[in-house]
């Protein structure tokens, strides 16, 4: 699942440790989470497109492999 | 506090709380005399056993959730790889021993007891090293990018 984290944060000039901290994650969540090694769960997901005031669609994007 | 910091605490209550229970058996019970055990000494060792793995269990599996779902998934995928990898590794270890690769040490006289006990923990530990490697190998992974 590609995602567009790495924008958001950019956009918001956060580095990984900020939002993982406004997440209550680990920074390598968040490193695992934009370099695509890691798929959130669903309430985290949710959480992370909730703090950047965006569906949940906009943020994560399916493709089929 | 962080979750880290809530991982190692509990993490070393864990630990600590069951040795100091475990030790505490034996402070409980004495050392083995040779002569055959009573029944009060087999039930207080068996019940401060059954504590100490409990204590350490309860505060293991607080500390696993203490760690966000990104690191709990990795624990979890290290304990099963690693456990079943380091389960396969003590097979030859114990074809070597049931061959007589350890002939020699027969001379030695070790206690049954001991051999029972190195019987006994060959698979868990080979299954903990083996989980503690995976474990290592993942962060490693993990830190490159």
């Amino acid at each position: 699942m590609k995602n567009i984290l790495k924008i958001l944060r950019a956009e918001r000039d956060w580095t990984q440790a900020e939002l993982a901290r406004r997440l209550d994650v680990s920074r390598e969540s968040i490193n695992a989470i934009e370099t695509g090694r890691y798929d959130p769960s669903l309430p985290l997901a949710f959480e992370i497109a909730r703090l950047f005031g965006k569906k949940i669609e906009d943020v994560f994007l399916y493709k089929k492999h | 506090m962080t979750r880290d910091q809530k991982f190692t605490i509990f993490l070393a209550v864990a630990i600590i709380g069951g040795i100091g229970i475990g030790l505490s058996t034996i402070l409980a019970v004495g050392p083995h005399q040779g002569a055959a055990p009573g029944t009060a000494r087999i039930i207080a060792g068996t019940l401060l056993t059954t504590l100490a793995m409990a204590w350490a269990c309860f505060f293991a599996a607080r500390a696993h959730f203490a760690r966000d779902e990104f690191k709990r998934q990795r624990e979890v995928s290290a304990s099963y790889w690693g456990g079943w990898l380091g389960i396969a590794a003590s097979a030859p270890l114990f074809f070597f021993t049931a061959v007589g690769g350890f002939g020699p040490l027969a001379a030695w006289n070790v206690p049954p007891m001991l051999v029972f006990l190195a019987g006994y923990l060959l698979a868990p530990i080979c299954a903990a090293a083996g989980a503690i490697g995976a474990a290592l190998w993942l962060r490693y992974r993990d830190s490159r990018s």
